[in-house]
């Protein structure tokens, strides 16, 4: 599986890195904005892509909207700190799969997973 | 020295992290409490190692008159929280609470303190909870009206929280509230955020 790990804090994308099941990913790229992250995914480097809300430049709900407007062709896992009930339910409408709270741990990431579907 | 000076980019990029961990349950219950969707900005670590003028600076609050508020905290980690408020702090509050326009001063400085309160005790459990240590609070009060960051922040300097400056702005959409959340830590009580930024930091 392709993934595209979103976030502006390298230590937030270690932890997403480890929270992934062993084999999970056969290719992971990183990036630190949600521009990046849609250069990264028109490059095709994502069939799965974690995604944090709180970012600079472009942050996650544009990014989300962005990738919706185009139709992609990827599942949006949201891994962010904003915990409000509505940044929830926003995310869910402009099409991301799931929504983790921060710090990931690897049991949200597999309980994440699993209820997508992926594993 | 301050702790603050040595930091390298690994460190601060996770102790931005956990500010932005802390931060985003003071959103929550913001938001919960004023029942709105509250815009959180990128957390940001500042040096107050440097002078008034340039911390002002990245701060970017200007010289524009405040309300703000303060709240003590107690424990390993010790510092000071302060709420920053647009000049009409107090009334744009009090109107997203749903109060009419004639409520009156005792009642908006009651909800003032009230917000300090929640989102200063969201906030600095949420930073506890992750280097896990456990914190006390002091009352919230109410700190200057109609004065710059400028003044306010002399203040703090001469009473010693120096240290480290970490800064997140809520923005509640649609209205026209805002504020700045200012957590000043003691240089002292640096260290114990430092140890456990580097804890987080050996486990990868």
């Amino acid at each position: 599986m392709k993934v595209l790990i979103v976030d502006d804090s390298s230590m937030s994308r270690k932890l997403v890195m480890r929270a992934l099941p062993e084999d999970f990913a056969t290719q992971i790229t990183q990036a630190g904005n949600g521009v990046e992250a849609l250069e990264a995914f028109h490059s095709g480097a994502a069939e799965v892509i974690f995604l944090d809300l709180t970012m600079p430049v472009m942050d996650g709900f544009n990014t989300l909207e962005a990738l919706k407007k185009e139709d992609a062709n990827a599942i949006v896992i949201v891994i962010s700190a904003d915990i409000q009930p509505i940044a929830q339910e926003r995310v869910r409408n402009l099409g991301a799969a799931a929504f983790v709270k921060k710090p990931i741990t690897p049991e949200a990431m597999e309980q994440a997973l699993f209820d997508v579907g992926l594993i | 020295m301050s702790q603050l000076t040595v930091l390298s980019e690994d460190q601060r990029d996770a102790l931005q992290e956990l500010m932005n961990v802390a931060m985003g349950q003071s959103a929550d219950r913001l938001a919960r409490l004023t029942s709105t969707f509250v815009t959180l900005s990128v957390p940001r670590v500042h040096a107050v190692t440097d002078t008034l003028d340039k911390v002002l600076d990245l701060l970017g609050l200007g010289k524009e008159a405040m309300l703000v508020t303060r709240q003590s905290f107690l424990g390993k980690l010790r510092g000071e929280v302060l709420v920053c408020f647009g000049e009409q702090g107090a009334s744009e509050l009090s109107g997203l609470m749903g109060y009419g326009d004639d409520v009156d001063a005792s009642t908006q400085d009651e909800l003032l303190m009230d917000v300090t309160n929640i989102l200063t005790g969201a906030c600095i459990n949420g930073l506890a909870q992750q280097i896990q240590t456990m914190v006390s609070y002091g009352s919230p009060s109410l700190m200057a009206r109609a004065k710059s960051l400028r003044e306010v922040l002399q203040e703090q300097i001469l009473q010693g929280y120096q240290s480290l400056v970490l800064e997140v702005r809520f923005e509640v959409e649609s209205h026209s509230f805002m504020c700045d959340l200012l957590v000043c830590i003691t240089d002292d009580s640096a260290a114990v955020v430092i140890e456990a930024v580097d804890q987080l930091l050996s486990d990868f």
